[in-house]
């Protein structure tokens, strides 16, 4: 785990179409024409990245709220 | 209630880089494009901090930069980081240099941390070259004034004394300045907003890392009228009058 955002069980995944274990990274994210850097597990093969569900209604969901705002 | 200054923080500058304010690099590159200016062309930074900018207009651009800031703590570390940079220690309502020495001045992310920005402006033209640039980046209002220059609560920033777009151009014009061109950057400020909630788990744990409770709290107070002033950022680049030839 190198990030507070990263669980460890995040990492027991693995890509269903790669079939390879999930690594955590640096993601380029983009929401209403902003683009960010964040850390997330993904697959090191085809760039899957996995969002928990904990990240979704955590943290994504606060920056989108920020974004949204005029 | 201890004052922080936002810009000597590390809990920003972990997020912001070494640059200390949104846009990075990318944006000083941006306002460059308006200037055309040659190799070896005297350049000032206005609230230098550590030096990164001044050290990469040196490197990247071949600008003869020097950097000037009013915080001991971050030129202290920028003569560390980058050693020999000509980084000094000073006002920006007193540059201490000659009146009409440099082709370019930068102040970014500076105007609106100043205590008296129209006589910086006065001071800015003044080290101008005729025909030099002053390429400003710098917080602002989209919606009303309501809250610049009200008192510092807890944490020192752009906020407090960012004003709107208008009162900006005014300010510009009433220094003497002309040409004006205008960018809207609020993009930057909000990639900004969203890496620190990202890193921090919201913009009021930010504050709190910035400078504990006391400060979260009444940078939560601020929030309220930052809503209505809608912050935005922006890049405009103006110039010093060429006098005429008779």
């Amino acid at each position: 785990m190198t990030s507070e955002h990263v669980q460890p069980e995040d990492l027991q995944w693995q890509c269903a179409k790669c079939e390879r274990k999930l690594v955590v990274g640096s993601i380029n994210v983009g929401y209403m024409g902003n683009r960010f850097t964040v850390e997330l597990p993904h697959c090191p093969g085809c760039g899957r990245v996995l969002i928990s569900e904990q990240v979704a209604l955590g943290k994504m969901a606060q920056v989108e709220q920020m974004l949204e705002n005029k | 209630m201890t004052i922080v200054n936002l810009y000597e923080s590390p809990a920003l500058r972990t997020v912001s880089g070494p640059v200390i304010r949104p846009g990075g690099f990318a944006l000083t590159d941006r306002g460059l494009t308006r200037c055309c200016l040659a190799k070896g062309t005297p350049v000032l930074d206005i609230g230098c901090g550590t030096g990164a900018v001044v050290d990469y207009l040196r490197r990247r651009h071949c600008l003869a930069a020097v950097g000037l800031d009013r915080s001991a703590l971050l030129l202290s570390e920028g003569a560390q980081i980058h050693p020999g940079s000509p980084l000094v220690r000073g006002q920006a309502e007193r540059l201490p240099a000659a009146a009409g020495c440099f082709g370019a001045v930068l102040c970014e992310c500076v105007l609106s941390l100043c205590p008296d920005p129209q006589r910086v402006l006065q001071e800015t033209l003044r080290v101008l070259r005729p025909g030099g640039h002053l390429v400003l980046t710098d917080l602002y209002r989209r919606g009303t004034n309501a809250g610049a220059q009200t008192r510092e609560i807890g944490v020192r920033s752009c906020l407090q004394g960012a004003v709107n777009r208008s009162t900006t151009q005014s300010r510009v014009r009433g220094a003497g300045f002309n040409e004006m061109i205008w960018e809207d950057h609020t993009g930057l400020l909000k990639q900004l907003a969203a890496q620190l909630i990202w890193t921090y788990g919201s913009l009021d744990a930010f504050w709190g890392a910035v400078g504990g409770p006391d400060a979260a709290r009444a940078m939560r107070r601020r929030e309220d009228l930052d809503t209505c002033s809608r912050p935005g950022y922006y890049l405009l680049v103006a110039r010093k009058p060429v006098p005429v030839q008779k």
